[in-house]
């Protein structure tokens, strides 16, 4: 079966007014999404995982590549807007406050994808009633305006409206990265029901590495606009094979001073410009196993293992530094032992 | 660290014991209304920082983190002021500095680092004369002296191509070459204090790292202290050896670092705690809503209590302390 998203080569070059030169934001990134799986993209700030999710949904168009929606290219003719994709493909945005209209009431935001496709009123209420009960918004907070409404009720507005035409596939940029801490829980908590009760796929774009592990079914490390390392989440996280993928993971805290995050390998410096980028690795810059060969020629892809694709000639190296102690796991052991304390007390007052 | 914070409410504040470096005691910053009574922004702060001391200040946003930075700094934005408790830094008051104490504690034994550091620097002087003003004003340096300094500052903070830096402007560099150079300029004289408001949260992760650990270690070699205000728990975890917890204003919890992840006692805590668990079951226990049916309470966490009780919402409660190395404003605690 063919996957539901298939993205091939896709390459995005923005010209820089008044120079020769181009933003090379993103050269040649494959991966596939089948139904109902979640691809998170992850990667620092200009590593391109936004325009990524721009190109999906043809907020951009792609300089070269190709995308192909349910076996079909998506491309000028066949986007977003025609008849055979119109209301399959969504967007969830990252600021929740500045992607729903101030003056509307956030019932009205909801419903209007449906009256783009053309539902009669009675049935836009109907279906708007039951995303609300879905996503767990009181139907008088409909009636409110975004301004009135806490950033977590809002973002769960915007996850409403997505899932209000029921597509086949969501585009999350950053959904949780506005929200505080406690409202980021319950959003991905929404947003992994959402997924098991309607079969939804997801691609989600997000650097926070904590939230990625618990949504993904695949990955896809992104660096400079390629893709470094891609594959299964689980694998990625427990044996990451490209030097970028364990200087990430990494850098993830976790609120224990006994799980320190393992030195093996330190990136130099900060990601470089994506202007004028050099021939070879995109990382060579920063990696402690550059060599003569990484800034000469890009790598190509290697499958080490099924199910694991590596940009990096040196991916033995780096798996040799060893697997990584599941930090991630451990903690959920001391959150376990900690939340669980104090919990029978009854409360005594309503 | 917690001997010397006075008991109950309503006690008149001590000065601290001598090896305090900052004592922040009862701290209550208000703003005035037109025809109303005042809100208080802060209300019963008390932190304590010794020598050697990393603190980690955390809260959501709204909390009162910076301001409370913005206090000890001695500029408090927007017309509020301090209307109880005082600050000690260093053995002597400065809740109401002089406008002599000022010029001469700031940037140079008390200094800060804050999250936009491109905000921060001068856009028209180059990374070396900002660098050199400190030096020159703070320790009378010549202005060759002062490059010179400012240089091997530089080389410190592990700015690739130092030389060339010094004559770079601030928007040449790049976000974590900024906060280096800011850095560079918080450390620069002699500093016993350096309180960075949520530093690297501008910064990617992998940056975030090395600027954390290149702060921290920096405040250790110069033998000062820190304050590292910030909204990831995470970060305390790692960085700080004492935890102060802050919310709406008030300090609810206040403990050494292993003994407060091992076991957070107040409800505000243990929250910030579950936002990172998978369970989810545990973490809708402790994570609420606030309750609309609850009205406004003594303890300002209330409404969001899973632990909630009459005397809540009535009696404020006091910060005590709860066995050695600890302090927190609760009437019940989670206990281990």
């Amino acid at each position: 079966m063919a996957p539901l998203l298939d993205v091939q080569n896709l390459v995005k070059h923005f010209p820089i007014s008044g120079s020769s030169k181009v933003v090379q934001a993103l050269n040649g990134v494959s991966f596939t999404i089948d139904k109902g799986e979640t691809l998170s993209l992850v990667g620092e700030s200009g590593s391109g995982k936004t325009t990524v999710g721009r190109c999906v949904v043809g907020l951009v168009p792609a300089t070269d590549g190709a995308i192909l929606f349910d076996g079909e290219p998506l491309d000028a003719r066949r986007n977003i807007r025609h008849r055979s994709v119109r209301g399959r493909i969504q967007f969830v945005f990252q600021e929740p406050n500045e992607s729903l209209d101030p003056r509307i009431p956030v019932g009205v935001s909801l419903a209007e994808p449906l009256r783009h496709l053309g539902i009669a009123r009675a049935d836009r209420e109907r279906r708007v009633r039951e995303i609300a009960a879905r996503i767990g918004v009181p139907e008088a907070d409909l009636l409110r305006y975004p301004g009135e409404l806490a950033g977590g009720i809002l973002q769960r507005i915007g996850i409403g409206r997505a899932i209000v035409t029921r597509p086949d596939l969501i585009v999350l940029d950053e959904p949780t990265s506005a929200l505080d801490p406690t409202s980021r829980a319950e959003i991905v908590d929404l947003l992994i029901r959402l997924q098991k009760e309607l079969g939804t796929a997801y691609l989600f774009i997000s650097h926070d590495l904590s939230t990625v592990r618990f949504v993904s079914h695949k990955l896809a490390v992104l660096y400079l606009g390629s893709v470094a390392e891609a594959g299964e989440a689980a694998r990625i996280f427990a044996a990451p094979r490209h030097p970028y993928s364990v200087g990430l993971l990494a850098s993830v805290l976790l609120p224990h001073p006994s799980l320190k995050p393992r030195k093996r390998l330190s990136l130099e410096g900060e990601i470089p410009s994506p202007v004028d980028l050099p021939p070879g690795c995109p990382l060579a810059s920063r990696c402690p196993f550059a060599e003569e060969r990484c800034r000469t020629a890009r790598p190509a892809g290697v499958t080490p293992v099924r199910g694991q694709l590596v940009h990096c000639i040196n991916h033995e190296k780096v798996a040799a530094l060893g697997e990584d102690t599941d930090n991630f796991a451990r903690f959920q052991e001391i959150a376990a032992r900690v939340l669980s304390g104090g919990i029978e007390t009854q409360e005594t007052f309503a | 660290m917690l001997q010397n914070l006075h008991a109950g409410e309503g006690a008149t504040p001590l000065p601290p014991s001598p090896g305090t470096l900052l004592a922040v005691q009862d701290l209550a910053v208000s703003y005035d209304r037109y025809e109303k009574e005042p809100v208080k922004a802060l209300n019963g702060v008390d932190i304590e920082v010794r020598e050697g001391d990393i603190l980690g200040l955390v809260g959501e946003s709204g909390a009162g983190k910076s301001l409370l930075a913005r206090t000890i700094m001695n500029s408090i934005p927007g017309g509020g002021r301090v209307s109880g408790g005082r600050i000690d830094f260093m053995g002597e008051r400065i809740d109401a500095m002089s406008e002599e104490q000022r010029t001469r504690l700031l940037g140079n034994a008390l200094s800060m680092v804050v999250s936009n550091p491109r905000g921060e620097l001068n856009p028209v002087l180059t990374v070396g004369e900002q660098i050199g003003n400190m030096l020159r004003y703070h320790k009378g340096l010549s202005a060759a002296a002062a490059q010179d300094e400012a240089l091997s500052l530089l080389k410190a903070v592990q700015i690739p191509a130092p030389e060339r830096r010094l004559s770079a402007y601030p928007h040449e560099l790049s976000g974590g070459m900024a906060q280096r150079v800011v850095i560079a300029i918080a450390l620069a004289c002699t500093p016993r204090l350096v309180i960075s408001d949520d530093a690297t949260s501008a910064l990617d992760v992998t940056v975030q790292m090395q600027v954390l650990d290149l702060m921290t270690d920096m405040v250790r070699q110069k033998g000062a202290s820190a304050i590292l205000i910030t909204r990831d728990i995470a970060i305390t975890a790692h960085f700080c050896n004492q935890v102060a917890i802050l919310y709406a204003g008030e300090v609810v919890e206040l403990a050494d670092t292993d003994l407060f992840f091992d076991r957070p006692t107040h409800p505000y805590s243990i929250m910030l705690f579950a936002a990172f668990s998978h369970d989810q079951a545990l973490r809708r226990h402790w994570t609420r809503q606030a309750d609309p049916a609850v009205p406004a309470s003594a303890c300002p966490f209330a409404p969001r209590c899973p632990r909630r009780q009459h005397r809540c919402v009535t009696e404020r409660p006091a910060l005590r302390r709860l066995g050695p190395g600890r302090k927190v404003r609760c009437h019940d605690p989670v206990e281990a």
